[in-house]
């Protein structure tokens, strides 16, 4: 790992957003009881939806949020992956494609009549991807939205000139050493064991099964689980839908077969 | 020995809670939980089994071993205390009411670990400053093994022991000069028995050997192991991996798994921080991967089966603990449905 900073200098960093709710960049502005810690040893140069004054790159690390969505996008992230020593995708849109990758899986000519009607012809729309499709991302950072923690975390690592560590195991981790009852032996469709952890286990915590919203793990046994699943009854709709919900089109997940 | 009522225990606790701090099996939706208790009859004695084991109190899920800060010059300071239940109280001691035989004889694993191969300071604190009350099962759970591993029984390892006579009484057996002195120390809430209850105790005994005890045993297991690693009956370890989802809750839930992992979190400034450990299982797959990327167990089913001998082969061979009492907690939590006794009957042939 390069240090990115020497030791009197600040981090530069961006924080740009693409096709997405604008979620993930809502949780580094709540990350308000570090902020100014935040300012002291990093530089935003460009953050538009915080600031007005920004700067074009280059940037020892940026942030993107959203999915790539348009041609004019795919322009953007090229860019500013030039512009970026350290490029961390953030938020599920941004890792998988998020919730709207859904409209991969129909014809997007078919959902473009249905959402702008006829009027629909100037709308540039290719199917909702990750920023991996087009560039190289060196980071990702799961979560819709992302946990504040692991903003921090990544930031901290690369301040200290340490590559951040991903995590590579489920939800179920986290969930267990916080002692919560498991929802998937009550036999709800819990997502939490082929889920990439890093949200302490939100859901769960309160008694809500995991949505999957931070993707699979890299060894997620997705056989076994959905095997696991139908055993309990449940559905292969019900399956299927709860692995399109927010990363469909994650690699792994793309090509299932429920059935 | 003595005798206590069922209705007197609360009343026990609430006393004990003036001098020490009281940990007990506690509701925790619809299952249980070890707890800091404020009130006695929050006490749940007819609990089945808790989620995580007692092992938490001693060797929490995560505990800061050391904190570091950068002024002038770098300073280390070791952070003993940090995470132990009675933190705020300074040295109080604390009771841990209510702790089935089989998490007994896992509590004397770790200490073997944790107490005699590699002494750990953090444990043998926090070890020290507590006393064991456990509590007799008076019926085994369909995930319960404990007559496999003989651990349904317990005869040390505890300060006092309540055995369930019947609905409303417990015989007291008293494990430790700790224990007795629990005894003289609370003398309005324990009674003397009488040949009658002696009667009882010995008829409930033996009743239990008929409802715990397993035609299967133990014995032979790690010779037969040894004969299963690659081949004979080496479907069973293919099996188990096409199954396993790789979550490793089956060893955080375990009562024996003395496995972590060593962190460091530094603050943002870069000028201070600290090294925690957090519980790590070997299922889980980065577990064995060392510097340079190389893992030494790569796929599902080499873990798995590191997990079984480890638990049944390596720990018993070497000095004769148990890696596994036979709680039934990787059974009840692992989401695949792999039980630990079905897998000790196939490679049995049972
Ligand atoms: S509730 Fe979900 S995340 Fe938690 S242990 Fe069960 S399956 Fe895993
Ligand atoms: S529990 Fe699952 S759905 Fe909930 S925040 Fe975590 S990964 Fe997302
Ligand atoms: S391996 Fe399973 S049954 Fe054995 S002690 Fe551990 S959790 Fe209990
Ligand atoms: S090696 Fe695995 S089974 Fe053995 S103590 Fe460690 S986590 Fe538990
Ligand atoms: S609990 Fe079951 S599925 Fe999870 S790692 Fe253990 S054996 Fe595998």
């Amino acid at each position: 790992m390069i240090f990115l900073v020497s030791d009197k200098g600040k981090l530069k960093v961006a924080i740009l957003g693409l096709t997405c709710c604008g979620g993930c960049q809502l949780e580094i502005l709540n990350l308000e009881p570090v902020l100014l810690d935040l300012v002291e040893v990093i530089e935003l140069v460009n953050f538009p939806e915080a600031q007005s004054e920004n700067k074009d790159g280059p940037y020892d690390v940026a942030f993107v949020e959203g999915s790539v969505t348009t041609r004019e996008e795919i322009e953007r992230i090229k860019n500013i992956r030039k512009e970026s020593k350290f490029l961390v995708a953030l938020g599920t849109c941004a890792c998988y494609g998020g919730v709207q990758s859904i409209r991969n899986f129909g014809d997007v000519e078919e959902a473009r009549k249905q959402v702008y009607d006829d009027d629909g012809s100037h709308i540039d729309a290719l199917p909702a991807t990750g920023l991996d499709e087009h560039v190289n991302v060196d980071y990702y950072m799961r979560g819709c939205p992302v946990d504040r923690s692991e903003i921090v975390d990544v930031l901290t690592s690369l301040l200290i000139g340490k590559t951040p560590e991903p995590k590579h195991y489920s939800v179920c981790v986290e969930c267990k050493l916080a002692e919560y009852a498991c929802l998937l032996n009550e036999g709800k469709l819990c997502m939490g064991p082929v889920t990439n952890a890093g949200c302490k286990a939100r859901c769960p915590a309160v008694s809500v099964p995991c949505d999957g919203c931070r993707g699979p793990y890299d060894q997620a046994n997705l056989e076994s689980f959905i095997e696991i699943l139908k055993e309990k009854k449940i559905s292969v709709e019900d399956i299927l839908r709860k692995f399109r919900m927010y990363t469909s089109w994650a690699p792994q997940y793309r090509n299932l077969k429920v059935i | 020995m003595p005798l206590i009522k069922k209705q007197k225990i609360p009343l026990l606790v609430d006393k004990m809670l003036k001098k020490f701090d009281v940990i007990g099996p506690v509701p925790k939706d619809e299952k249980y939980v070890f707890s800091k208790v404020s009130r006695g009859e929050e006490v749940f004695l007819g609990y089945d089994t808790s989620i995580l084991p007692p092992k938490k109190i001693f060797f929490p899920q995560e505990e800061t071993l050391i904190t570091f800060k950068k002024d002038e010059q770098l300073e280390f300071k070791p952070a003993l205390e940090d995470g132990t239940p009675s933190k705020t109280d300074g040295d109080r001691k604390f009771v841990i009411f209510g702790v089935h035989a089989c998490d007994i004889h896992a509590i004397l694993t770790l200490d073997k670990q944790f107490m005699e191969v590699y002494p750990d300071p953090y444990y043998i604190s926090k070890r020290a400053r507590s006393l064991i009350i456990g509590v007799s099962c008076r019926e085994p759970k369909e995930t319960c093994f404990c007559g496999i591993m003989g651990t349904y029984t317990v005869e040390k390892g505890f300060d006092l022991f309540l055995e369930q006579i019947d609905e409303d009484e417990f015989y007291v057996i008293v494990g430790s000069d700790e224990g007795r002195k629990l005894l003289s120390a609370y003398p309005d809430f324990f009674e003397a028995s009488t040949e009658e209850t002696l009667e009882k105790l010995r008829k409930v005994l033996k009743e239990k050997d008929e409802k715990f005890a397993d035609s299967v045993s133990i014995t032979g297991l790690p010779t037969l192991l040894e004969q299963e690693f690659d081949s004979v009956n080496g479907e069973i370890w293919e099996e188990l991996g096409e199954k396993c989802l790789g979550c490793g809750t089956c060893c955080l839930v375990c009562p024996t798994c003395f496995c972590f992992n060593v962190v460091d979190k530094v603050e943002l400034s870069g000028k201070e921080g600290l090294t925690k450990r957090v519980w790590d299982s070997c299922l889980l797959a980065d577990f064995a991967v060392i510097a340079g990327g190389f893992n030494f167990r790569p796929t599902q089913t080499s873990r798995i089966r590191y997990r079984i001998y480890h638990k049944l082969k390596y720990e018993l061979e070497r000095g004769g603990i148990l890696g596994c009492v036979g709680c039934g907690r990787c059974n009840i939590a692992c989401p695949a449905g792999i039980k630990m006794q079905d897998v000790i009957k196939k490679i049995k042939g049972e």
